[in-house]
C-alpha cells in the first residue's frame, strides 16, 4: 500500500494521537460508502494496528511494554525500538499499554482499516518526595538498637484527613501506638501515660513551651516547613533530657541551593507560604515560612454573642544556612507564634512564643565533628480584662536560654560516640497584674519571679558487637539550682503545708543558691538480632524534670503557667523499662512490633482539693506530691511499600496516680491508687493510605479509645437554698468510649517527579460517621433539677478542602 | 460570583464551628455513704440565727429537705470568744432547722464565733472560731433598663452596687439581694355580685439565685464599682423595691463560697478544674478527715434599699399575663405594697 496522503483525527481523550491512515481522498468516499455493508457482510475482515510506545518524559521508546487488546485478550510486546503491531478483525477494542515502572494506559479504538496508535507512558511515581525519607534503611527497625521511636512521614502527613484542613503534626502522632490525648481540641499529647508537660517538644533543638494554636485545636508549628519529626516514647538519647515522658524533635527544612521555590497553601482556617532558595549559590540559602489564620472573618458574621468572639493566630519560621567551607556550617533560625482569642465575655487571652537559635557545625576530621548551639525560647501568656473600670492585664512568662555543645566520634562503622554538655538559665514570672486603663480600679500585683540554672554533661556510645548484639549506653548527669532573690517560707514540720502553718521565712539574695538537685540518668538499650528478620530489644531510661506546668484542669488550658522546682517542689523522676520484639517479613514490606513498658514516676505534682492556682503567692500550699506508675503493651503491623501502606495498632496501657501525704486530710481517694486523667486502657488505631495512581491518594483513619476517667457526682444536698452535687472520689468513673473515622482524597497534579510547578488538593472528611464523641459528661442544675449532659466538641462530620501550590 | 464563593466558604466554616454540641443524657447520680451538711449564718443583726443540718443523698425536685435526709434531734450551740454560749432549738415545722432563742445573743463585730453540733449518734462536730469582720457600707445602688430579647422573658432592671474597699486589711465580700415588683394577671371578679375585675396586679418578691463574691486582692483600697447585684423583672408598669445585703467574709468562707459557685457553674469545658467535695468548716472532733459539706458563716452585714420610680413607658410582656387572681397566679403574690421603702 502506498501512502500518498494523510488526514489526521485527534482523539480528545488524551495527549496521544490517533492517526487514521487513509489511502486517498477518493478511497475515503468509497470507504464510508461501503462501511456498513462491509461490517455486515465481511465481519471477519482484518486490519493491522501498530505504533510506538514511548516514555512521556524522555521521549525514548519503551522496550518490552505489553499491549493487550480486549475483548479477545490478544497481546503482544514492543520490540527493541518500542514498536508493536497486531492484526485484528475490524471493530471496537480497548487497547491497554503497560510497562514496569509506568502507569498503564487504556484507549478505546474503533478501526475499520489499518491504524497507527502511538502512546506515551508516564513514569510511575510512588512517592514524589522520597528524598526526605531516603535516610532510613528499610530494615532499620530490626537492625538499629533504637526502640520506642516514631518517625512521622511528612509526605503522608499532608494526605491524611484532618480537621479544618490543617495538616497537624501532633494530631497525626495521636494515630500512633502509645500516644493519646484527653480529648478533641485538647492541646499537646500524652505519651505512654505521661502528662502533657512531661514532653520535651523541640523545634531545631529549641524547646517549645506551648504547642497549641486556638486553645489546642491546632499545633503551633506549620507542618509545611517541617522536614522530619521523631517522637521518642522511650530510649531518649543521653544528649536530651529535662522532661519525663518523651522527646518530640521537629526539624525544619533547609533551603535548597538550586532556585527560589514557593509553596502556597490555602485552607478553611488558615493560609500558608513557604519560600526557600539560595542567596549565594552553594554558600548561603534561606527558608521563610508563615501561616496566618482568619477565623475572625467568619466569626464577625455571626450575631452576638458569638459575633463578639475573636480568634486569630499566626506563626513564622525563618532560617539562614551559611556554608563557610566544607568543614564549617552555620545556621541561624527563628520562630515566632502568636495567638489571640476572646469569648463573648469580658476577658481576652493572648499568647506568644519566640525562639532564636544559632548553630555551628564543624567537621574536625572524617571521624570527629562538633555541634555547638546557643538559643533562647520565650513563652508569654496574657489574660486581658476588658470590663469597664476593671481593665487589667495579667501576664505570665517563662524564658529559657541555653548553650549546648556535642562532639560526635565515629572511629569505625561499628562504634559511635557522643559527648557533650549544656547549660540552661530559666527565668519565670508566674503572675504579673497591671491595670490596663487610666481609671481602672485594678491594682498592681506581681508575684516574685523565679530563677534557676539547669545543666547536664553526657556521654553515650554505641557498639555493634556482631550481627547479633548491639549495645547503646549513655550516661547523663543533670544538675539544677534554684536561685534567689526569693523569700522562702518555712512551715511547721508536722503540719500540712498551709498559709496558717508558716513558722518563719528565709530571705535569699540575688543569685544565692536556694536549693540544688541533681543526679545520674542512665540510658541503656540492647539489641539482640535473631536472624535477618527478627530482633529483640531492651531499654532502660532514667529522666529528671525540673519544671512543671501548673494546671488543675483535665486538658492543659491557656491559664496554666510554668513553675520551677524549688525547696518544696523537688524534680520529678521517671524510670522506664521497656522490651520489644520486632519482625519484618516479605522483603521488609511488613513490620510487626510488640513493645511493652513499665514506668515508675516519683514527685509528680498534684493539687489539693479546691486549690487556688492562679495568682497564688504560696503555691506550695496548693500542691501535693504524687507518685505514678504507667505500663502498657503496644502492638502494631505496618506496611511500608506498595500502593497500599499504613499502620494498624492496638495498645493496652494504664496510668495510675497516688497522692503521697502524711496528713489524711489531704488524701485523695483515701490514699489509694486511682487512674490519671489521661488513663485510656484500650486504644486501637488504623491509618491507611491507598495510592490510586495518577496523583490520587485515598487516606483513612480509624480511632477507638476507652473513655478517659472522670469524676461523677455521688450525692446531692442543699445549700444556700440551691441544690448542690457532691464529688467525693476522683477519677473513678469513665466517660463513654471514643471512636471516629476520617477519610480524605488528595490529588497531586505532578506528572513527573521533576515537575517544578504543581498543586496538591486535599478534600477531607473528619468524623465521617458524625459520631458525637463525648468530650465530657457533666452535671448541672437548672430550675433546681440536676441533670446530666454530654459535651461533644465535634458533633457532626467536618468537611474541608485545602489547596497547596508549589512553584 | 466572588461574593457567592465567599458566602459559601463562610457557610462551611459556620457549619463546622457550630458542630460542638451539648446533649442531655440519662445518667443517675450515684449515692455513696451520707455526709453531714451544714448551712448556717450568724450576723451582727439582731435576729434569729438559723443553722440547717442534713445529710447528702438523693434530692428530687423539691425545695424542702426530704424527711429522711434532715438531721433531727442534734444538740446545736454557738459560742463566742468572750465566754457566751447559746443553744439553738429545733424548729418543729421545718425539719433539720435549728434557731437561736435568746434574743439578747447578737453577733458583734470583732468577736469570734464557733458552732458545735452533737449528733444523736454522739458524734461531735465543731468549727474553728471565726472572726466577724467589719463590713464597709454600700455607697450607692443604681439601675439600668435592660432589654431582654429572648422569648418568654421580660425586660428587667439591672441593679448595680458601688462600695469602697477599706485599704488596711484583706476584705472578702458576698452580696445577696431581693426585690418586689408589680406583676400583672388577667384578674378575677371582685365579688360574686358584680362584673368588676379586681386582683389584676399584685406585688411579687423575686430573689437572685447567684452567689456574688469579691476579693479585694486586685483592687485593695479602691472603689468597687458597678457590681451587678440584682435583676428585677418587669411584669407591669410600677415601682420596684430592692434591698441589697453586703456581707463580710473570712478568707476561708470566701474560699468555700468560691468553690461552691465554681461547682454550680460547671459546664464541662476544658477550663473546668477537677471537681472536688466542697468541704467547709464543720469538722468531726475525733476524725479530722470527716469534714461536713456546707459552711457556718460569720458575717457582718450592711444593707441598702433602692426604689425604682414608676416609668409609664415601661410595660410587661403581654404574652406573660396569666389567667386569674394575681395572688394565686404568682407564688407569694400580695396586694399590700411592700413597706420599708420610700
Amino acid at each position: 500500500m502506498i501512502i500518498s496522503n494523510y488526514s489526521y483525527t485527534f482523539a480528545v481523550l488524551d495527549e496521544s494521537i490517533i492517526r487514521n491512515k487513509l489511502k486517498s481522498p477518493l478511497l475515503k468516499f468509497s470507504l464510508i460508502f461501503f462501511i456498513f455493508a462491509f461490517f455486515q457482510m465481511h465481519s471477519n475482515a482484518k486490519a493491522k494496528i501498530e505504533g510506538i510506545i514511548i516514555d512521556a518524559t524522555t521521549k525514548k521508546p519503551i522496550v518490552g511494554a505489553s499491549i493487550v487488546i480486549s475483548p479477545g485478550n490478544k497481546g503482544t510486546k514492543t520490540d527493541e525500538n518500542g514498536k508493536y503491531s497486531i492484526t485484528l478483525p475490524f471493530g471496537e477494542y480497548f487497547l491497554t499499554a503497560s510497562a514496569v515502572g509506568y502507569y498503564k494506559k487504556t484507549r478505546l479504538v474503533k478501526f475499520v482499516d489499518d491504524l497507527v496508535l502511538d502512546l506515551e507512558l508516564a513514569e510511575e511515581i510512588k512517592d514524589f518526595d522520597e528524598v526526605i525519607v531516603k535516610g532510613r534503611r528499610e530494615d532499620a527497625n530490626i537492625k538499629d538498637v533504637e526502640m520506642g521511636a516514631i518517625k512521622l512521614n511528612m509526605t503522608n502527613l499532608r494526605k491524611i484527613p484532618v480537621v479544618f484542613g490543617e495538616s497537624d503534626i501532633i494530631k497525626a502522632l495521636t494515630l500512633q501506638p502509645g500516644v493519646t490525648t484527653v480529648g478533641e481540641g485538647a492541646g499537646g499529647l500524652n505519651v505512654r501515660g505521661g502528662k502533657v508537660d512531661q514532653n520535651l517538644v523541640t523545634l531545631d533543638g529549641v524547646p517549645l513551651f506551648n504547642t497549641s494554636h486556638l486553645l489546642g485545636f491546632f499545633t503551633s508549628i506549620n507542618a509545611d516547613v517541617v522536614q522530619d519529626v521523631t517522637l521518642y516514647k522511650g530510649g531518649v538519647p543521653a544528649s536530651s533530657g529535662g522532661r519525663l515522658s518523651a522527646l518530640l524533635a521537629m526539624n525544619t527544612k533547609v533551603g535548597n541551593d538550586e532556585r527560589v521555590k514557593y509553596s502556597v497553601g490555602v485552607g478553611t482556617i488558615s493560609s500558608r507560604l513557604v519560600v526557600d532558595g539560595p542567596i549565594i549559590k552553594n554558600k548561603l540559602n534561606f527558608v521563610l515560612a508563615g501561616r496566618i489564620a482568619y477565623p475572625n472573618v467568619a466569626i464577625k458574621n455571626f450575631p452576638p454573642p458569638i459575633g463578639d468572639s475573636r480568634a486569630f493566630f499566626y506563626d513564622f519560621n525563618g532560617k539562614l544556612s551559611f556554608k563557610l567551607n566544607e568543614k564549617n556550617r552555620f545556621t541561624l533560625s527563628g520562630y515566632r507564634s502568636f495567638d489571640d482569642f476572646k469569648f463573648p465575655e469580658d476577658t481576652a487571652y493572648s499568647w506568644n512564643m519566640t525562639q532564636a537559635n544559632l548553630q555551628w557545625n564543624r567537621v574536625i576530621s572524617n571521624k570527629l565533628s562538633l555541634n555547638t548551639a546557643v538559643f533562647m525560647s520565650n513563652y508569654d501568656f496574657d489574660v486581658i480584662g476588658l470590663k469597664a473600670e476593671n481593665e487589667f492585664l495579667l501576664n505570665s512568662a517563662i524564658s529559657h536560654k541555653e548553650a549546648k555543645t556535642a562532639l560526635f566520634y565515629t572511629p569505625t562503622v561499628k562504634i559511635k560516640g557522643e559527648f557533650g554538655a549544656n547549660i540552661i538559665r530559666y527565668d519565670v514570672s508566674p503572675s504579673d497584674q497591671k491595670p490596663n486603663a487610666p481609671n481602672s480600679n485594678i491594682i498592681y500585683e506581681k508575684l516574685a519571679t523565679e530563677k534557676a540554672n539547669e545543666g547536664a554533661v553526657f556521654a553515650s556510645g554505641e557498639y555493634v558487637f556482631n550481627e547479633i548484639f548491639t549495645l547503646s549506653a549513655g550516661l547523663r548527669y543533670s544538675f539544677y539550682q534554684n536561685l534567689g532573690p526569693k523569700t522562702v517560707y518555712n512551715y511547721g514540720s508536722d503540719q500540712p503545708r498551709l498559709p496558717e502553718n508558716i513558722t518563719d521565712s528565709t530571705v535569699y539574695t540575688n543569685n544565692k543558691v536556694i536549693k540544688s538537685y541533681g543526679g545520674l540518668e542512665p540510658r541503656i538499650s540492647l539489641k539482640i538480632g535473631l536472624g535477618e528478620q527478627t530482633s529483640i530489644k531492651f531499654s532502660y531510661n532514667k529522666m529528671r524534670q525540673y519544671l512543671n506546668l501548673i494546671s488543675n484542669t483535665t486538658a492543659i488550658s491557656p491559664i496554666d503557667y510554668w513553675k520551677l522546682a524549688d525547696t518544696y517542689i523537688p524534680p520529678q523522676i521517671a524510670d522506664q523499662y521497656s522490651m520489644g520484639i520486632f519482625r519484618n517479613s516479605t522483603d521488609n514490606i511488613y513490620e510487626f512490633a510488640v513493645e511493652g513498658y513499665y514506668k515508675d514516676l516519683t514527685d509528680l505534682v498534684d493539687y489539693k482539693k479546691g486549690a487556688r492556682l492562679s495568682k497564688n503567692p504560696l503555691i506550695e500550699t496548693a500542691l501535693l506530691a504524687a507518685i505514678g506508675r504507667a505500663y502498657g503493651l503496644e502492638t502494631s503491623i505496618k506496611k511500608n511499600k506498595g500502593d497500599f501502606t499504613g499502620i494498624i495498632s492496638y495498645t493496652y496501657s494504664r496510668s495510675l496516680t497516688k497522692i503521697v501525704t502524711p496528713f489524711p486530710i489531704e488524701a485523695v481517694n483515701g490514699g489509694r491508687w486511682f487512674p490519671a486523667n489521661y488513663d485510656r486502657p484500650h486504644n486501637f488505631t488504623a491509618s491507611v493510605l491507598h495510592n490510586l495512581g495518577y496523583g490520587f491518594n485515598l487516606s483513612g483513619n480509624f480511632v477507638y479509645t476507652s473513655g478517659r476517667p472522670a469524676t461523677y457526682p455521688d450525692g446531692s444536698y442543699r445549700f444556700n437554698g440551691l441544690p448542690v452535687i457532691n464529688y467525693s472520689r476522683r477519677n473513678i468513673d469513665r466517660i463513654p468510649d471514643y471512636h471516629r473515622m476520617d477519610l480524605s482524597l488528595s490529588f497531586d497534579t505532578r506528572k513527573v517527579k521533576e515537575q517544578k510547578k504543581y498543586s496538591i488538593w486535599v478534600l477531607s472528611f473528619y468524623n465521617l460517621y458524625a459520631r458525637k464523641n463525648p468530650y465530657s459528661i457533666y452535671f448541672t442544675s437548672y430550675n433546681r433539677i440536676t441533670r446530666s449532659y454530654r459535651l461533644s466538641v465535634f458533633g457532626s462530620i467536618i468537611p474541608s478542602l485545602t489547596f497547596n501550590k508549589n512553584f | 460570583m466572588q461574593k457567592i464563593t465567599m458566602k459559601f466558604l463562610l457557610l462551611i466554616l459556620f457549619a463546622v464551628m457550630l458542630t460542638s454540641c451539648i446533649d442531655e443524657i440519662d445518667l443517675p447520680i450515684r449515692v455513696e455513704k451520707p455526709k453531714l451538711v451544714v448551712d448556717g449564718l450568724i450576723t451582727n443583726e439582731n435576729t434569729q440565727y438559723v443553722v440547717k443540718l442534713s445529710f447528702t443523698g438523693k434530692y428530687q425536685n423539691s425545695l424542702a429537705t426530704p424527711a429522711n435526709l434532715a438531721l433531727n434531734g442534734a444538740k446545736v450551740t454557738i459560742t463566742d470568744d468572750r465566754g457566751r454560749k447559746t443553744d439553738l432549738k429545733q424548729d418543729v415545722l421545718e425539719l433539720g432547722t435549728y434557731r437561736t432563742i435568746d434574743p439578747s445573743f447578737v453577733g458583734t463585730i470583732g468577736y469570734s464565733y464557733k458552732l458545735e453540733v452533737t449528733l444523736p449518734s454522739g458524734d461531735k462536730y465543731s468549727t474553728k472560731p471565726e472572726r466577724m469582720n467589719d463590713v464597709a457600707p454600700i455607697l450607692n445602688l443604681s439601675y439600668e433598663f435592660k432589654n431582654v430579647v429572648t422569648n418568654n422573658q421580660t425586660d428587667a432592671y439591672q441593679v448595680y452596687l458601688d462600695t469602697k474597699d477599706p485599704g488596711e486589711q484583706q476584705n472578702f465580700y458576698r452580696w445577696s439581694a431581693y426585690g418586689y415588683s408589680r406583676w400583672e394577671s388577667t384578674g378575677a371578679l371582685c365579688s360574686a355580685f358584680g362584673p368588676t375585675i379586681c386582683y389584676q396586679y399584685c406585688w411579687v418578691p423575686t430573689d437572685y439565685p447567684q452567689v456574688l463574691l469579691y476579693s479585694d486582692a486586685s483592687i485593695n483600697g479602691n472603689f468597687i464599682k458597678k457590681v451587678p447585684v440584682f435583676l428585677s423583672p418587669i411584669r407591669a408598669t410600677g415601682n420596684h423595691f430592692i434591698e441589697v445585703t453586703q456581707y463580710s467574709l473570712s478568707k476561708d468562707a470566701y474560699t468555700f463560697w468560691s468553690l461552691y459557685e465554681e461547682q454550680r457553674k460547671r459546664v464541662g469545658t476544658i477550663f473546668d478544674p477537677q471537681p472536688a467535695p466542697i468541704e467547709g468548716n464543720l469538722v468531726n472532733e475525733t476524725d479530722p478527715t470527716d469534714i461536713a459539706l456546707g459552711y457556718f458563716s460569720v458575717s457582718a452585714v450592711s444593707k441598702k434599699k433602692l426604689t425604682i420610680p414608676i416609668d409609664v413607658s415601661v410595660t410587661g410582656n403581654p404574652d406573660l399575663i396569666p389567667l386569674g387572681d394575681c395572688r394565686r397566679a404568682f407564688t407569694n403574690g400580695t396586694l399590700d405594697r411592700p413597706s420599708g421603702w420610700e
